[in-house]
């Protein structure tokens, strides 16, 4: 089943296009992995699609309803969550402070409740200790987050995001910055919630190796046009990619 | 009274206040473009500048150009140290760097009540007589001070597009980090560009004493209105604080004569939150690029 | 301050605190004590009001403005005819009312247009005050402001109002601390220590920011009218924008997190004033550099001290826990 149609998707930046015409989709159960060389314009695609941006022509359809131009709150709230690329968290607040935050928007009912009884505090932070457990965060549960690893931070930030228990999480270059057991131990923690939690999950990479080992299928965006569709295999051998960045890329080492 | 006698006057007198206003709002929006800070001292550093100019040139008799070079100086002074001792440390950190000037305003304004008193001075016109043309005339004292504004601007102009250290400047105002990268000094360029704004303020300030009177409070009202056009203007837009300036100025002037002063405040009030709904970068702002 | 780990300590060191304040009549040597503590509860309210909109985030610098407008709101009313314990609560009602039409406007923009905005509001509100004389007496103000009265029994003695400007500070400080912990306390510290990561978690921080800006301002509508009934006067001079400084000098100096922080800058800056009246010029330079003083040093305010070293401790316990963890 299809979870996200992105249809004829163009943004432009004054007379700058940074996507032109992209469509693709994801289906329930993908891992989607979204690459293509630098300013080939997958940040801006992320935004769009995330409500940061609004698209300048298309249509972004999420679960059969269309959230082209939504703010990014009211996306989250329907199920399609985004991590950021730096270490976004919220440094002076405890870990599960942390992740308790992000539980919030999707399980409340409304702004006005809570005041009294405390139990949306012991739901929240419930539902935040399994994130931290599934993240192996849970023994730094009590430290603030500015006084974790580099690291853990960046897992901290793809928990926070899991928090809202989204349908579909977007990764923006969950690996990018750090060192080869880091990103090894990312990639496994992103597998385990793969299959515990059967999000769908869609991620921006330059990581060649992270998108190859995890993602079922690629996209290859090039100057802001879709230029290949496919399993990892596939683009891989597809002319027109290896031309566009994995040439290079071979090119340079 | 003609009505074309009334109108000149109000045109003049306008064009003189908004004149005022622009060097007010340029050394506000210079300081926030390049230190990212909201200085609500700016307007103190315009009545230090009226006080000390009228202490030298109105009670002291020293002469005009002595007392204007004293004047700016002195408060440029205040102004370096100001920035070495407070906003150095609150430079990027825009909400503390706000507060932080605030209470910088609450000292200086009340250092000048403690020293100065709190009665208003008055100084002695620097010039008089009138400029007649086709039958309206104009008074001097006035003319004066629109004219210095303009040298002001146009010299600050100058600086900013055709010096080094201008254009410094205007790397630091577009990315600080991007101009450290490319060898710029920041460390010299913000108390640089603080300085500059504080003596734009300071020059005003010497502009307006003759031509109102002087006391410690002042400041204040200069400093909503330089906010106030800089928000119309575009933060951050020199061509946007002119005309920002001369639009508040002239609204002022025509409101005040003709209808009453509280009205031109509220409808620049009006002005204000029309602009910041239909075109929040300002009417010359570029628009903020987006994350 | 993380409100789940409030130890017993705080609850007797609270109850201790508040069975002071309401035993103070008793052990004051004269009446001026009792007009000082009466002053700090107002105070305390207006600085409660400041902490919340800065809980989300935001500052306002036109604080007094709203203050001004509740306490003419109410003292018009009630010089009607109207019940002054019922205009003290319309006053907080349109003081809110207005900061949601306005918050509507200018939260959606940067924070920099949002201080402009505030701040020229209440300047607007000062000029009105001043002219529309026929209604608000000009810069005269008005005089001869009805008492509140509860029930029959008039609070016309600083004696009889202190009680219940005490509850109603109480009161502010019970609600501000039973928001802080609730969801949407919790939104607005999110909102103001990452906008854009809450945004991306679901929460719509415009509406946080705004209606965090309406309780504070109500809350100043409320103690200006407070105010207006205990001095009997209000004037455009009651709330400048010096006001509205000195009540963010006491947010700043005693701590923007938490309520503790109101409590401490509130007793700490309001006996100032009445100490130094004779040189106010001292007084607010005393203020500024307290202000610039406490932004360098300890920027989280007075009241962080305490959290600094409790957190301290805590740190201490984890790092112990987690290298015993590791060890084992």
């Amino acid at each position: 089943m299809s979870m996200l149609e992105v249809d004829s998707l163009k943004r432009s930046f004054g007379g700058l296009v940074a996507v032109r015409n992209v469509s693709f989709e994801v289906n329930e159960g993908d891992f989607l992995g979204l690459i293509g060389p630098n300013g080939a314009g997958k940040t801006t695609l992320f935004n769009v699609i995330s409500g940061v941006l609004r698209p300048s022509a298309g249509t972004i359809r999420f679960l059969n309803r269309n959230i082209s131009g939504q703010p990014a709150n009211q996306t989250v709230r329907q199920g399609l969550s985004r991590t950021f690329q730096a270490a976004t968290l919220y440094p002076e607040a405890t870990v599960i402070e942390n992740v308790a935050r992000g539980t919030l928007g999707a399980s409340l009912t409304g702004l006005s409740s809570g005041f009294l009884s405390r139990k949306w505090r012991v739901n929240a932070e419930e539902k935040a200790y399994h994130v931290l457990d599934l993240f192996g965060l849970r023994r730094r549960a009590d430290l603030k987050a500015r006084e974790l690893s580099y690291g853990e931070q960046r897992r901290l930030g793809v928990a926070i995001a899991l928090a809202s228990e989204p349908k579909l999480l977007m990764l923006d270059e969950p690996v990018a910055g750090l060192n080869p057991e880091e990103a090894a131990e990312l990639a496994s923690v992103l597998r385990r919630v793969k299959s515990e939690r059967g999000v769908t999950m869609v991620m921006v990479e330059h990581h060649m190796r992270t998108v190859m080992g995890l993602c079922n299928r690629v996209v290859v965006l090039d100057h802001g046009t879709l230029i290949a569709d496919g399993t990892p295999a596939e683009v891989v051998s597809n002319p027109l990619v290896i031309e566009a960045y994995l040439g290079k890329e071979a090119v340079d080492a | 009274m003609s009505m074309d006698f009334i109108l000149a006057q109000t045109v003049v007198n306008g064009l003189m206040v908004g004149m005022i206003y622009v060097l007010m709002a340029i050394g506000f929006t210079m300081v926030f473009g390049i230190m990212r800070i909201v200085n609500f001292a700016h307007g103190e550093f315009y009545m230090i500048g009226a006080f000390l100019f009228a202490i030298l040139y109105g009670s002291n008799g020293m002469p005009f150009a002595v007392s204007v070079l004293l004047a700016i100086g002195a408060t440029a002074l205040l102004g370096l140290l100001m920035e070495r001792v407070v906003f150095r440390r609150f430079r990027g950190n825009e909400l503390n760097g706000m507060i932080a000037s605030v209470g910088v305003a609450l000292i200086l304004q009340n250092s000048a009540l403690l020293l100065w008193g709190s009665s208003a001075r008055t100084v002695p016109p620097v010039v008089s007589g009138v400029l007649s043309v086709g039958g309206i005339v104009f008074p001097w004292s006035r003319l004066v001070v629109i004219i210095g504004a303009i040298v002001a601007v146009v010299s600050l102009n100058l600086l900013i597009g055709h010096t080094r250290i201008g254009r410094a400047m205007r790397a630091v105002a577009q990315d600080s980090e991007i101009a450290q990268v490319q060898g710029i000094r920041v460390d010299v360029i913000f108390p640089a560009a603080f300085v500059l704004g504080v003596s734009l303020a300071a020059f005003a300030g010497v502009l307006m004493a003759p031509v109102l009177s002087v006391s410690p409070f002042i400041g204040l009202a200069p400093t909503l209105k330089a906010f106030v056009i800089v928000v119309i203007g575009g933060l951050g837009s020199v061509p946007g604080a002119v005309v920002g300036g001369l639009l508040i100025g002239l609204i002022e002037s025509f409101a005040g004569t003709f209808v009453s002063a509280s009205l031109s405040e509220i409808l620049q009030f009006l002005v204000v939150i029309g602009v910041v709904l239909l075109r929040p970068q300002g009417l010359l702002g570029r628009k903020e690029r987006e994350a | 301050m993380n409100p789940s780990t409030t130890k017993p300590m705080s609850y007797a060191a609270v109850a201790v605190a508040v069975i002071l304040a309401v035993l103070l009549p008793w052990f004051a040597p004269n009446q001026f004590y009792i007009h000082l503590a009466t002053v700090g509860c107002i105070n305390l309210m207006l600085v409660l009001g400041l902490a919340i909109i800065a809980r989300a985030g935001q500052l306002s610098m036109g604080h007094g403005g709203f203050a001004l407008v509740g306490g003419y709101v109410s003292a018009l009313l009630s010089m009607k005819g109207w019940p002054p314990l019922l205009t003290l609560f319309i006053a907080g009602l349109t003081a809110a009312v207005i900061a949601a039409a306005l918050g509507w406007i200018i939260l959606r923009l940067r924070g920099v247009y949002f201080v402009l905005v505030a701040f020229a509001f209440s300047q607007i509100a000062v000029l009105l005050a001043l002219d529309m004389s026929s209604i608000t007496g000009g810069a005269n103000g008005l005089v001869g402001v009805p008492p509140i009265s509860i029930f029959g029994y008039v609070l016309r003695a600083k004696p009889q109002f202190y009680p219940f400007a005490l509850v109603c500070a109480l009161a502010t400080l019970l609600l501000t601390w039973l928001l802080y912990r609730s969801p949407l306390g919790t939104m607005m510290a999110a909102t103001a220590e990452n906008q854009r990561l809450t945004e991306s978690s679901g929460i719509d921080t415009h509406r946080v920011q705004v209606i965090a800006f309406t309780i504070g301002s109500g809350i100043a509508g409320f103690a200006g009218a407070l105010s207006t009934h205990y001095l009997r006067f209000i004037s455009p001079d009651s709330y400048t924008f010096w006001e509205s400084v000195s009540y963010l000098t006491m947010l700043v100096v005693g701590g923007r997190d938490g309520v503790l922080g109101p409590v401490v800058g509130v007793l700490v800056l309001t006996p100032l004033p009445e100490l130094l009246r004779s040189t106010e010029g001292l007084q607010h330079i005393i203020y500024g550099t307290m202000l610039v003083l406490c932004l360098m040093f300890v920027p989280n305010g007075l009241a962080s001290l305490v959290q600094t070293w409790r957190s301290r401790q805590r740190v201490a316990r984890t790092t112990t826990a987690v290298v015993a963890e590791e060890v084992t």
